[in-house]
């Protein structure tokens, strides 16, 4: 446990630790840069989307996006007009993929912020208490994670159905027991050590306890987790909007376009390209993000 | 200059102005600047100070085990038995290391290999230096010959290995050395890695704090099984350590280092007896005794330095309460006090007789 | 603990794990649809007479829990139910497909294993270095790529500007598999001493390989990395030095015995992602196995394959974790089997 002024000590240590290393850095530009695009999309992409309202399957309504199509000018590579060029509806891929930042942001924040959440939750209560309660969550982890991230994402997407919010869903009810692991991991091993005894021993209760003294300790490799899952996350809707899961066609999402370019790609090499590279910088920049907070948390590694 | 004790005449182990260095982020730690002494043929040689003052360092550069970056032997000479090692090709030293010179470190927890038994670990050094007169070793090209001949003396080194366990007096050898590291207690370990060193019957043995990581009842038994060893096999031992107790019981002549400097040398009960350098003097009146009544332990005032910018002149003035203007210029050279006794400082007479000092006990310190 | 009274342990323990599993598998295909009956005779296009004849087949009036016991029977019985884009049993499809995933999955590791342990090593010593730093960033952007995204990109330079490579499919076009012994293309062809359909299948198997194995290399060449600086770290490594020991044989006979154990669990887990990864690049390259049949399944909206695949691969994941932990204890002298 540490004082206020060493924690601000050991926190500018750790930025200066963190600038030294270059993919680090390149890491954070990267994520920065995502952020920025994502915020400032309807005034950097040239065209943009509308929304509308569609009845689904289930009797409500979804709200859909819909670009204007420009038949006559499908397919054209890069111009200053298009600097990602065109797709097989005339639709400008640059404008396309900048909205797409938005999608995959959203996507990325919500699964790995409902499923930290919940895995917290129930994995800090299982670690805590210990018990019967402990034995039923690890037996469920287990059983979810004996099924590949992917696979488990699909199996569930197919059931509720071809939409962005049910593959979302889908990889929340497939992340959240790998998060339900770790910070169980990480209760345990705190709980044992003797700042707690000597908390309890002057009369804190268990949720103080556990606020104030298990929380903030087991947070930074859980950070470093969060960080490289939301790449995996990434990776993953984009592979299951590939397979024709998750947006409707139409919608500017990254996996999506380039499903729909891969027909078209041996005459028109840019949509294929530029959505995957898009992806491939996201992820590469919580990727470099992530081992840069590893590096820097590793008490091994801090001189 | 060193004294010249009466038996042989050129020293097994001679150092001469080491310098090590080591090149980190926060600057140069110039560990070693001018460090020289002489260890002679199968005697007990003991080396200490606090840590940090560079015992380990003169340790691995002698048997050139610096990792490189960060590490480098600047300049100076370490002479085996005539030979400066810091001038010999990487195979000579890997000829010698296990087999003239071993060296014994001091965590024995980590110091074993866990994937392999403590036999097979023994039994490597074995087959790396000796050799096997009784196994014919014709030069044939014949793979399964060669591969026979290869496991006669795989089974004759392990064989080999079991005996050494034994002469450390482990009991049941055979057990041990088909268990794995994990399976053995810290004082076990530290006895598997003694024979280990020794199975090779070396010239010297280097033992880093050896039994700074043991119990008490562990270190007595570890002490008198490297003297035991030392008696029959005429092995000399170059004991560093910074508990004055184990310099006192097991060694011939004794080095104080302070900050990467020899500041005292010579046969220990002399040292012991009339300690001259103010450092040396220090130590050995910081040891509590039980026959004494005192309100407070004495203390050396002062830390140790930073050797990334280490005090110009003698490395101990600004600690010292006899220091003049000549210290803090130039590191005292050592002089010779008595014969097999010297010192590296300008004002040791000064310090022997001033009223400072005047509460000294001369008794040996117990261990 | 004996190690045949821990594997039997073991797989007793697999069994639970299993039922969960179907658990999961029923709960996705007869819980969360709407309505299952519509959901598996194909979805919104299916005929009322076909919903009704499906409800009936799958006891959808009973209660949750006794749907159950017939799916669980069903299962035990190895029927995972009909295929309804195939129209022929599950189990059968997956049979006919699973070779060539299979196959696809170990020359992939192949590749990738060996390579990055290589690699790892190379780096480790080579600390810093220029060769270090590029095998790094190279390996970092290993696994950034989507898979999908690797294979259009190799498909783009290989097979079409510099086609040096096949587009897709196991065999060239026209050309009939080998006698079937293994269903494994490579040995089959190779026994029967037919060389032109060995040349084709192993050519097929390149980019597809490559693709799948290519985030597993980053990620052992990582591992392996970490795992020898750490371990060249160690006093042990010292004390082999201190015994003479030539720095090639410390390298390789210390340290990388012990840096390789955190590696072996690392490749039981990338075996998942292997598996996840087929089904995308099954997809792009056609490949007629597993992955390939999931992914239009999942389009066909054919839950009964879905759900047989999900479980098939469950299973292959569970036990190959199982050989992991295995191995890790043969390789480890530290690991007491039993200690779970």
């Amino acid at each position: 446990m540490k004082s206020n002024e060493s924690r601000i000590k050991d926190l500018r240590f750790t930025f200066h630790l963190f600038r030294r290393s270059l993919l680090s850095m390149v890491g954070l530009i990267l994520i920065l840069i995502l952020l920025i695009v994502a915020l400032i999309a309807p005034f950097l992409a040239s065209e943009h989307p509308s929304y509308v309202e569609v009845p689904t399957e289930q009797g409500t309504t979804r709200v859909e996006e819909r670009w204007t199509i420009y038949f006559d000018r499908a397919l054209q590579p890069p111009s200053l007009q298009h600097p990602f060029g065109t797709d097989d509806y005339g639709r400008d891929i640059f404008s396309m993929v900048v909205y797409g930042s938005q999608t995959s942001l959203r996507i990325c924040i919500l699964v790995i912020g409902i499923s930290t959440l919940a895995g917290i939750i129930l994995g800090g209560l299982a670690g805590y208490f210990g018990g019967v309660l402990d034995e039923i969550l690890m037996r469920i982890t287990d059983v979810f994670l004996a099924i590949p991230y992917l696979i488990l994402a699909l199996a569930v997407a197919a059931a509720l159905g071809r939409s962005i919010d049910h593959i979302m869903e889908a990889m929340i009810i497939t992340w959240w027991p790998s998060y339900a692991r770790l910070f169980r991991g990480q209760v345990l091993a705190i709980k044992e050590q003797q700042f707690v005894e000597a908390a309890r021993s002057v009369g804190a209760n268990n949720s103080r306890i556990l606020f104030r003294h298990i929380l903030p300790n087991s947070i930074a490799p859980l950070l470093v987790e969060i960080t490289l899952d939301l790449g995996a996350v990434l990776l993953v809707a984009a592979g299951l909007s590939f397979i024709g899961l998750g947006a409707s066609p139409g919608t500017a999402e990254w996996g999506l376009m380039i499903s729909m370019g891969r027909t078209h790609m041996f005459h028109a090499w840019w949509y294929v390209t530029f959505p995957g590279l898009a992806i491939l910088f996201v992820v590469l920049g919580f990727n470099l993000l992530g081992d840069g907070l590893r590096d820097v948390t590793d008490p091994k590694l801090r001189r | 200059m060193e004294p010249t004790p009466s038996t042989t005449d050129q020293p097994l182990l001679s150092i001469r102005d080491l310098k090590t260095y080591f090149y980190t982020y926060e600057g140069v730690v110039k560990a070693l600047e001018a460090t020289s002494f002489d260890i002679w043929k199968a005697e007990t040689f003991g080396l200490i100070g606090e840590t940090g003052c560079g015992k380990s360092v003169t340790a691995l550069s002698t048997m050139r085990l610096i990792p490189q970056p960060p590490g480098k032997i600047m300049s100076g000479q370490i002479l085996f038995n005539g030979v400066d090692l810091l001038k010999e090709p990487e195979t000579t030293l890997q000829a010698l290391r296990g087999c003239a010179i071993s060296m014994i470190f001091q965590e024995p927890m980590t110091a074993l290999n866990p994937v392999y038994t403590i036999g097979h670990q023994i039994a490597e050094v074995i087959l790396l230096h000796q050799s096997f007169p009784e196994i014919p070793q014709k030069k044939t090209y014949n793979p399964i010959t060669r591969r026979r001949i290869r496991r006669a003396r795989e089974k004759r080194a392990f064989e080999k290995a079991i005996e050494s366990l034994d002469m450390v007096k482990i009991s049941d050898p055979k057990k041990v050395a088909y268990q794995y590291p994990h399976e053995l207690s810290g004082g076990m370990r530290q006895r598997a890695m003694i024979a280990m060193m020794l199975s090779c019957t070396p010239d010297l043995l280097i033992a880093d704090e050896p039994t700074t990581a043991l119990d008490v009842t562990v270190q007595a038994q570890i002490l008198d099984l490297m003297k035991d060893l030392q008696q029959r096999k005429g092995t000399a031992i170059w004991l560093i350590t910074h508990n004055l107790g184990v310099i006192a019981e097991m060694c011939d002549r004794v080095g104080v280092m302070y900050a990467g400097y020899i500041v005292e040398i010579g046969n220990t009960d002399k040292i012991f007896a009339n300690p001259d350098h103010p450092y040396t003097r220090g130590l050995l009146r910081s040891i509590p005794r039980l026959t004494e009544d005192r309100r407070r332990l004495e203390i050396i005032p002062g830390s140790v330095p930073n050797l990334i910018t280490p005090p110009e002149g003698c490395r101990f003035h600004p600690r010292c309460p006899y220091a003049s203007a000549v210290c803090s210029t130039t590191a005292p050279p050592l002089i010779e006090v008595e014969p097999d006794h010297c010192v590296a400082c300008y004002n040791y007479a000064t310090a022997k007789f001033s009223v400072v000092g005047a509460q000294e006990e001369h008794d040996r310190p117990s261990a | 603990m004996k190690t045949w009274e821990y594997i039997v342990r073991r797989l007793i323990l697999l069994i639970p794990v299993i039922i969960g599993v179907t658990i999961i598998t029923f709960t996705v295909s007869h819980v969360i649809p709407a309505d299952p009956a519509r959901a598996f005779a194909g979805g919104p296009k299916a005929q009322p007479e076909t919903i009704a004849r499906i409800r009936a087949e799958l006891h959808l009036d009973k209660p949750l829990w006794e749907q159950y016991f017939y799916y669980l029977n069903d299962l035990i019985h190895l029927n995972f139910g009909r295929s309804f884009l195939e129209n022929r049993p599950v189990t059968e499809a997956l049979g006919q497909y699973f070779p060539a995933t299979f196959e696809l999955t170990i020359a992939s590791m192949i590749f990738a294993i060996p390579l990055g342990i290589l690699g790892g090593i190379i780096s480790a010593i080579r600390q810093n270095k220029l060769s270090d730093q590029l095998s790094r960033i190279i390996a970092i952007v290993g696994y950034s790529l989507p898979i999908f995204w690797l294979a259009l990109m190799l498909q783009y330079a290989f097979a079409y500007t510099y086609p040096i490579l096949p587009l897709e499919g196991r065999l060239s076009v026209g050309m009939t598999p080998p006698t079937h012994i293994t269903g494994f293309f490579l040995i089959d062809s190779l026994v029967t001493a037919n060389g032109a359909t060995f040349t084709s299948a192993l050519l097929h198997l390149v980019l597809p390989a490559f693709t799948l194995g290519f985030s597993t290399l980053a990620i052992i060449l990582r591992m392996t990395r970490s795992s020898m600086l750490e371990v060249m770290g160690a006093d042990y490594i010292r004390t082999a030095r201190a015994k003479g020991v030539s720095e090639r044989r410390v390298i390789y006979q210390h340290g990388l015995r012990n840096a390789l154990i955190p590696t072996i669990t690392v490749t039981g887990l990338q075996f998942g992602a292997l598996l996840s990864g087929a089904v995308l690049t099954e997809t792009i390259f056609n490949w007629p196995g597993m992955g390939r049949f999931a992914a239009n399944a999942v389009l066909g909206l054919d839950f009964n394959s879905v759900m047989g695949f999900t479980l098939v691969v469950a299973i292959v994941y569970v036990i190959a974790n199982l050989i992991v932990d295995l191995l890790y204890a043969a390789v480890d002298p530290r690991v007491k089997l039993g200690g779970g």
